[in-house]
């Protein structure tokens, strides 16, 4: 077990979870200690990397030393005591500004706390930052990685690179050591882009199991909370404290989290469906031969893989309708008010203008495709255990790269386990081009996130790439 | 989610708004059963004078947004470059849609998004 003495201070926030709740528990380092520690390189890092809207120092270190008495009583709320974190600034925080990262918002200041930051609170969590992101989460699309409030969303491995997004601030935080773990959450991409590009964990839900209360709505039928952490395990553990039905939320659902057997060992028995993707076209043969060995791994570990495709289904196209359509009632007064001008992304009027003429039949008829799309999904299911893709095809774009210029080819998974809401993984598999983390992505059927954890978190005990770090 | 009303002033009331939006699209819905039956009316008698001849199916109605985007919105010739062509792929994304088959009678998904497929023959045993 770490110590304080065997541990140096600025590497205690790449700890794992448990360790730190080890440690946390017998007493080598206070929740105070960890979170001041938080919000040093919160207020340092974090702002060269653009990567904090704002800290809560105040409420943080109230919490903190709660946290510490409550330890000292022996009242131990569980893995998440004492653990300073962030989240992503679309989460209500009572009386604290929360922005969206987009400037018609910067003065918004609600009222309340998102079910999402109650639950982590009561779990003994410590809310020291609210992070950056792509403003209104991509919500009118954006094309670069400087469309934000808070500017150019850094990634800690090459401050002119971007960190993804829309989870910006997220994945940049953990990466960078600025806390152990931050809540993001998905609409399509936006955790699993971030964890890919800066070399992190990233775990996307299924549809319902996390509250939405208290988050900004993009899109009801595609919104999804998730954390990113530096391990799977991580993960696994803030997704226990923030999942479960909640009231607000009617779209929530109660579904036990059943962790039985993630600890297994071996991936022996289960199959896997490889969603192969045009590297050569659209790609980096670096980021191809990451994805090669973590292939070699994984069936090293006995998951049996098996090159399959998918369905013969629009998903990318019924997917950007429907997003962009649902957006249109979701902002409609930004739209309403001419404040979509004020968005740092100069085409935001002029997608907002497309989105507000899609007919009302036509997201209804891409509304029933999708349910066509869901049934062939679960048929697919029913001769795989899971899917595995590679991420992005290669690393992360400089902050200031036209996107639409410099991808080509889309996530040949993204549009399929957004709409059907099945939960995803993103681990990282190594380097890229310029040494840049790569990463790569499973997906579940619905509900199934334990077999998701099972399989990353094997993966992660025979691979090394979740410790790798930037130099600070 | 979020239900509040975010702190701007609006520009345009929602109701104006929907009148300029919705109204057209939702005339546009109402009106076009009336002009396809219109249509398939001229269709049929044009048919039945022609009954000796053998029945060709009618060629597929060309799907199309029922709308369009208001281009006065456009404020620079770069914008308007940049609508036309963002609505011009929204249109070819639309017709492509329209080109995938759903059953008649296929409902519209409601509440629980998919449904958890039965456990798998791998973890069963």
């Amino acid at each position: 077990m770490p110590t304080t003495t065997a541990v140096k201070r600025t590497d205690l926030l790449y700890l794992s979870l448990r360790e730190l709740g080890k440690m946390l528990r017998s007493r080598d380092v206070s929740s105070l200690e960890l979170t001041e520690l938080a919000l040093e390189r919160l207020g340092s890092t974090g702002k060269d990397l653009n990567a904090v809207a704002l800290l809560t120092p105040e409420l943080a270190r109230d919490q903190a030393r709660r946290a510490d008495k409550d330890l000292a009583r022996g009242a131990y709320k569980g893995p998440l005591h004492g653990i300073p974190y962030g989240a992503k600034d679309l989460f209500d925080t009572a009386g604290i500004t929360t922005t969206w990262g987009a400037a018609p918002y910067a003065n918004r200041v609600p009222v309340g706390d998102a079910t999402v930051v109650r639950r982590l609170a009561d779990a003994g969590a410590v809310l020291c930052a609210k992070l950056s992101m792509a403003e209104l989460a991509g919500g009118l699309g954006y094309h670069r990685g400087d469309a934000s409030l808070q500017g150019p969303m850094r990634n800690p491995w090459d401050r002119e690179r971007w960190a993804g997004g829309s989870s910006s601030g997220s994945g940049a935080a953990v990466a960078g050591g600025l806390v152990p773990f931050a809540l993001g959450t998905e609409t399509w991409g936006s955790i699993l882009c971030p964890a890919n590009f800066c070399g992190t964990t990233g775990l996307r839900p299924t549809t319902g199991r996390v509250s939405r209360h208290g988050a900004m709505a993009l899109s009801w039928t595609l919104d999804k909370i998730g954390p990113i952490a530096h391990t799977t395990d991580d993960c696994r553990i803030v997704l226990d404290a923030i999942a479960g039905k909640d009231p607000e939320d009617t779209n929530s659902v109660e579904a036990r989290l059943d962790w039985k057997g993630v600890e297994n060992g071996s991936l022996k028995g289960l199959k896997a469906a490889l969603i192969p993707a045009n590297f050569a076209k659209d790609g980096e043969p670096e980021t191809k031969a990451a994805f090669d060995q973590a292939l070699v791994i994984l069936n090293a570990a006995g998951l049996t893989i098996e090159e399959a495709k998918l369905p013969d289904m629009p998903y990318e196209s019924i997917a950007v309708l429907m997003l962009q359509a649902e957006v249109v009632e979701a902002f409609a007064p930004l739209f309403e008010s001419g404040d979509v001008r004020k968005l740092t992304d100069e085409r935001a009027p002029v997608q907002a203008e497309v989105a507000r003429a899609i007919a009302g039949a036509d997201y209804v008829h891409a509304s029933r495709l999708r349910l066509v799309m869901q049934k062939a999904m679960n048929r697919f299911f029913e001769d795989y255990d899971l899917i595995v893709a590679p991420g992005f095809l290669k690393i992360a774009p400089g902050v200031k790269e036209d996107f639409d210029t410099y991808f080509s080819g889309g996530d040949p998974v993204g549009g399929m386990g957004n709409l059907c809401g099945a939960p995803m993984l993103a681990l990282p598999m190594g380097f890229g081009k310029a040494h840049m983390p790569v990463g790569f992505q499973l997906v579940a059927p619905p509900f199934d996130e334990a077999l998701l954890v099972r399989v990353g978190a094997e993966y992660q005990r025979r691979t090394r790439w979740h410790l790798e770090r930037p130099i600070a | 989610m979020s239900t509040e009303t975010p702190k701007t002033t609006p520009a345009v009331s929602r109701r104006r708004f929907l009148a300029g939006v919705v109204a057209p699209a939702a005339a546009a819905v109402a009106a076009a059963p009336l002009a396809a039956a219109l249509a398939a009316n001229d269709a049929a008698a044009a048919a039945a004078k022609k009954a000796k001849k053998p029945a060709v199916p009618p060629p597929a109605a060309e799907a199309r947004p029922l709308n369009r985007p208001d281009f006065a919105v456009a404020k620079t010739a770069d914008e308007r470059a940049a609508l036309e062509k963002q609505w011009k792929q929204m249109v070819d994304l639309v017709a492509g849609l329209h080109k995938v088959p759903v059953e008649t009678g296929s409902e519209l998904p409601f509440g629980a998004l998919m449904t958890t497929p039965r456990r798998l023959r791998a973890r069963e045993g």
